[in-house]
């Protein structure tokens, strides 16, 4: 018997191109991920913590929403507008205002309504409202928001909590700063106005 | 030892060598000698419209649309905007929503937006206000150029009047009367 040839060169370039298609393959996902990447709200979302208990609509009172329920981050459902509302109680202790009534227009005059929950959260899907027009003007409960919202859905992008490095808090109730207006007071009134919360 | 021709290759390799190292290096030097020449701390000055008429109409109209905590109103943005409404001067003690707007806030604004393009709006008070439309405040609140904020105005509506008013230099009370419409129609 003759012995067998050895393999033609071209055998040896093909299987040089599989590896190279197995490499790049193993890349791909990496790739999307490092394309996906996005240095501003990853810093924000980095910033948030740990979950604390089980996702839910009342998990992370007082953090802003669309960091996490966005396109970039994915968390579902996708949120067009979101925040957390909180009343002072007979003692002043402040605590999460349930049941009050957020009424939200947008500058193509679109009036929302979300009902906050036991956590005091209150939301907009992005499938119910994609189009929301900036910017937005705002009520909670009887108490009108004095600015205008001019492109960020999440109430606490602004109403944030005081910065520990900054300057000290001007307002010990609400913790406004310089660069915060503070926890989204509504009165003890206005809480139980409203069913439906999620 | 090197023959004759192989020398006079060497020779005329190494000059070669010597010139391209010494002429980037000349160069190089040239530019630092320029650049140590240059005074450090001296200003350029350029014009902007009247910071009377800008701090009186312009800036509550810019304050209340443009310089929201989310906006203009953020302290890392450009032509950061500071306000009754948004931002307060860390200076000041004070908070969204609390004090009027401050002088000191308001000079921080005139500053911010005569500073965008501080060459452009220097041509634009040198040609008495016929270049006011090509500044980027205008063109990105028309939203001819990319602006985060989407379009903000309409063309010789009550806000473009407002801040186009101030760009020109019309009267005081042309401009007043344009921006406090603009805010009226931000009710």
């Amino acid at each position: 018997m003759r012995p067998r040839p050895p393999p033609p060169p071209r055998l040896a370039r093909s299987s040089l191109a599989r590896s190279s298609l197995r490499l790049a393959l193993l890349g791909l996902p990496w790739l999307a991920l490092s394309c996906r990447y996005d240095p501003v709200p990853q810093e924000i979302i980095d910033d948030l913590g740990p979950e604390t208990g089980s996702p839910s609509a009342q998990h992370r009172p007082g953090q802003p929403c669309l960091a996490c329920h966005s396109a970039y981050a994915g968390a579902s459902p996708a949120m067009a507008f979101g925040g957390t509302v909180y009343t002072t109680d007979a003692q002043g202790a402040i605590g999460p205002a349930a049941g009050v009534e957020i009424s939200v227009l947008d500058w193509a005059g679109v009036p929302r309504k979300a009902c906050s929950n036991l956590a005091g959260n209150f939301f907009l899907k992005k499938s119910d409202w994609k189009d929301a027009a900036f910017p937005l003007t705002v009520r909670a409960g009887s108490s009108p928001m004095t600015s205008l919202i001019g492109r960020d859905g999440s109430c606490a992008s602004c109403h944030k909590p005081t910065d520990p490095d900054g300057p000290a808090p001007h307002d010990p109730a609400t913790g406004a700063n310089f660069d915060s207006a503070g926890k989204i007071l509504v009165g003890i009134g206005d809480t139980g106005q409203c069913q439906g919360a999620q | 030892m090197i023959s004759p021709p192989f020398r006079a290759i060497r020779a005329s390799t190494s000059s070669r060598w010597r010139a391209l190292l010494v002429v980037p290096a000349l160069a190089l030097a040239a530019m630092l000698g320029a650049s140590c020449s240059k005074d450090l701390n001296a200003t350029v000055t350029h014009a902007c419209p009247s910071q009377d008429v800008f701090e009186a109409s312009v800036s509550g109209y810019m304050e209340r649309r443009c310089g929201t905590l989310d906006c203009h109103g953020g302290i890392a943005r450009p032509m950061r905007l500071f306000g009754r409404l948004g931002l307060r001067h860390p200076d000041d003690s004070n908070i969204p929503g609390g004090k009027p707007t401050s002088k000191g806030e308001l000079l921080a604004n005139y500053t911010s937006v005569c500073g965008v393009e501080p060459e452009k709006m220097n041509d634009n008070v040198a040609n008495l206000g016929n270049s006011a439309d090509e500044l980027l405040m205008i063109r990105k609140a028309r939203g001819l150029e990319k602006h985060k904020g989407g379009k903000v105005v309409n063309e010789a509506d009550n806000a473009d009047n407002c801040m186009l008013g101030w760009l020109r230099g019309d009267k005081p009370a042309v401009v007043a009367d344009a921006c406090a419409a603009a805010i009226a129609d931000l009710q």
